[in-house]
C-alpha cells in the first residue's frame, strides 16, 4: 500500500466532490419534476402523452446506463447542429451527462411516484374538491405531500443509485470522483489504492445523504400512523 | 328553494341506479334519506356535488343550477362551494392535524387569513367536543372524533347545505351516540341538511322529512311520523319491518321475496 500516493491524492479526489455533487443534484432536481409530470400524465390517462410517456419510460430503463450516456454524448450535439444550426464545441460533457442522468431519473422516479400517488384513497381527493378546491389545489395541498412520504424511502434508494451513477460519467471525460481517482492512479499504476479512496469517499457521502433522506423522512412523513425506523 | 333535483338519471355501465329522481328541498329543512343498500341513496348524494356527476337531470342549489348532462369545469367548483360533505370514512386530510383539516376550505377556498381561520376552525372544533384535539392527525383519533372533525370541517364552510353521507356506518356501535349527539346539534342550527342514514330512531327525531328510496326512485317521502309509522307503500312498509327486526343488520336489509 502506498500511503504517501494516499495522501497526496486524496485532497485532488476529494476536490472532485462538487463535481459528482453538482451532477447528481441537478439530475434529480429536474428528473424527480419530469418523473412527477410522468406519473400524474399516465395516472390521469391523458391521450397520446400518456402512451408515449409509457413507451419513454420501458424505453430508458431497458437502455444500459452507459450507453444512455454515450447516446446523450455523441447524439445530442449532432442533433443540435443539424436540426437547429448550434453550435455545441462550448457545451462542456457535463452537460450530456446531466442531461442523461435526468432522462434516467425521470424513468426511474415516474414509477415510484406513480405507485405513491396510487396508495392515497380516492377519499382525500373528494374531500377536497367537497370543501370547493380545484384539483390543481387539491393536488399541491393535499394529494403530493402525502404521496411524497410514501415515496421518500424508495427516492432515497434512486438517489444513493444516482450518485453512483455519476461515476459512469467518467466515460464521457467528465472529471467527477472516479475520473480523477483513475488519472491521478494512472503514472504510477496506484489503482488500488486509487479504488479504496473513491469506495471510501462514496460510501460517506451515501451515508450523508441517507442519513438526510431519513430525517426529511421523518419531517414530512410525521401524520403517519406507524413509521418504520 | 334550496335544494332542487330534477329527472336524475345515473347509470355505471349498465346498471341504472337512478332512474328520475326530483327532490325539492327548502331552506332549514333536514331531509333524511332512508333505503335498502343499492336503492341508489349514496349516489344520489353524491350527484348533487357532482362527485358522480348525474346522466341526465339538472342539480340546483340556492340560486345556482347546473345540468347534469353538460356542465362545466367552473359550475362544478361553484356548486361544490355551495355544498359540503360528511363522509362515511371521514376522509379527514391525512397530512394534516385537526386544526388545519378545518382551516384547509376556509384559507384556500374562502380566502380568510390565517389568524381568522384558526379563531374561526378553534370554535367550531370546541362546539363538536375536539378543543382538546386541535394539534392531533387523523390517524392519532377515534372514528368517533374523526367523524365529529368531519362535521366541523363542512360546518365551518357556512354552506348552503350539508351532505351526510351515512356519517355513522363505518362507526364501532359505542362510538356512534357521540356522533349523532353531534349531528342533532348540527340539526338545531336551522342549516339545510341531507343525510343518508340507517338509523331509523335519528331520523324519527331530528328530520324534518323522511324519504324512502328504493331501485333509484323515491318511492314514498314525507313527514317522519306518516312514512315511520304509517307508510303506504308496501315496499316502505316492508323496508320498515326488516329493518326494525333486531336479528337483521341495519346496513343490509335483505328486500328479496320472503
Amino acid at each position: 500500500m502506498d500511503w504517501k500516493f494516499i495522501a497526496s491524492a486524496l485532497p485532488k479526489v476529494l476536490a472532485a466532490i462538487p463535481v459528482t455533487l453538482e451532477m447528481a443534484l441537478i439530475a434529480t432536481v429536474i428528473g424527480w419534476i419530469l418523473g412527477l409530470l410522468i406519473a400524474l400524465a399516465r395516472k390521469n390517462r391523458i391521450p397520446v402523452v400518456s402512451q408515449i410517456c409509457a413507451v419513454f419510460v420501458s424505453f430508458i430503463r431497458g437502455v444500459p446506463m452507459v450507453i444512455l450516456l454515450y447516446v446523450a454524448y455523441y447524439a445530442i450535439p449532432i442533433a443540435l447542429t443539424s436540426s437547429f444550426g448550434i453550435d455545441t464545441s462550448g457545451i462542456p460533457a457535463i452537460a450530456y451527462a446531466i442531461a442523461a442522468l435526468c432522462l434516467d431519473q425521470a424513468a426511474y422516479s415516474s414509477e415510484v411516484l406513480r405507485a405513491s400517488l396510487d396508495s392515497i384513497n380516492k377519499g382525500q381527493l373528494e374531500a377536497a374538491w367537497s370543501v370547493g378546491m380545484t384539483t390543481p389545489q387539491a393536488l399541491r395541498r393535499i394529494i403530493l405531500p402525502q404521496a411524497f412520504a410514501v415515496a421518500i424511502p424508495n427516492l432515497t434508494g434512486l438517489f444513493t443509485g444516482l450518485l453512483r451513477g455519476t461515476s459512469l460519467a467518467y466515460y464521457v471525460g467528465v472529471y467527477e470522483i472516479t475520473a480523477t481517482a483513475n488519472l491521478l492512479a494512472n503514472p504510477k499504476l496506484n489503482f488500488i489504492e486509487a479504488y479504496i479512496i473513491t469506495t471510501v469517499i462514496y460510501e460517506v457521502l451515501s451515508l450523508v445523504c441517507n442519513n438526510l433522506f431519513g430525517k426529511a423522512e421523518k419531517k414530512i412523513g410525521k401524520f403517519r400512523p406507524r413509521q418504520a425506523n | 328553494m334550496m335544494v332542487s333535483l330534477k329527472g336524475i338519471h345515473k347509470a355505471f355501465g349498465d346498471n341504472h341506479v337512478l332512474n328520475g329522481v326530483d327532490m325539492d328541498i327548502e331552506g332549514g329543512e333536514v331531509v333524511v334519506i332512508l333505503g335498502p343498500s343499492g336503492s341508489g341513496k349514496t349516489t344520489l348524494l353524491r350527484t348533487i356535488n357532482f362527485l358522480d356527476p348525474g346522466d341526465k337531470g339538472s342539480v340546483t342549489v340556492n340560486d345556482l343550477t347546473v345540468d347534469c348532462a353538460k356542465h362545466s369545469k367552473q359550475d362544478v367548483l361553484e356548486l361544490r362551494r355551495k355544498t359540503a360533505m360528511v363522509f362515511q370514512n371521514y376522509n379527514l386530510f391525512a397530512n394534516k392535524t385537526i386544526l388545519q383539516n378545518v382551516t384547509e376550505g376556509l384559507i384556500t377556498v374562502k380566502r380568510y387569513i390565517k389568524p381568522a381561520a384558526v379563531e374561526k376552525a378553534t370554535e367550531m372544533l370546541k362546539k363538536v367536543g375536539l378543543g382538546e384535539k386541535l394539534d392531533f392527525y387523523p390517524s392519532s383519533l377515534s372514528g368517533g372524533q374523526q367523524q365529529r372533525a368531519g362535521i366541523a370541517r363542512a360546518l365551518v364552510l357556512d354552506p348552503d347545505v350539508i351532505l351526510f353521507d351515512e356519517p355513522t356506518s363505518a362507526l364501532d356501535p359505542e362510538l356512534v351516540g357521540e356522533v349523532l349527539d353531534t349531528l342533532r346539534d348540527v340539526a338545531k342550527t336551522g342549516i339545510t341538511m341531507i343525510v343518508v342514514t340507517h338509523e331509523i330512531a335519528f331520523a324519527k327525531e331530528v328530520a324534518s322529512r323522511v324519504v324512502y328510496m328504493q331501485d333509484g326512485i323515491v318511492v314514498e317521502q314525507g313527514k317522519p311520523e306518516d312514512i315511520l309509522t304509517n307508510p303506504k307503500d308496501p315496499r316502505t312498509q316492508k323496508f320498515l319491518r326488516r329493518i326494525t327486526d333486531p336479528g337483521v343488520d341495519p346496513k343490509h336489509v335483505d328486500m328479496s321475496e320472503d
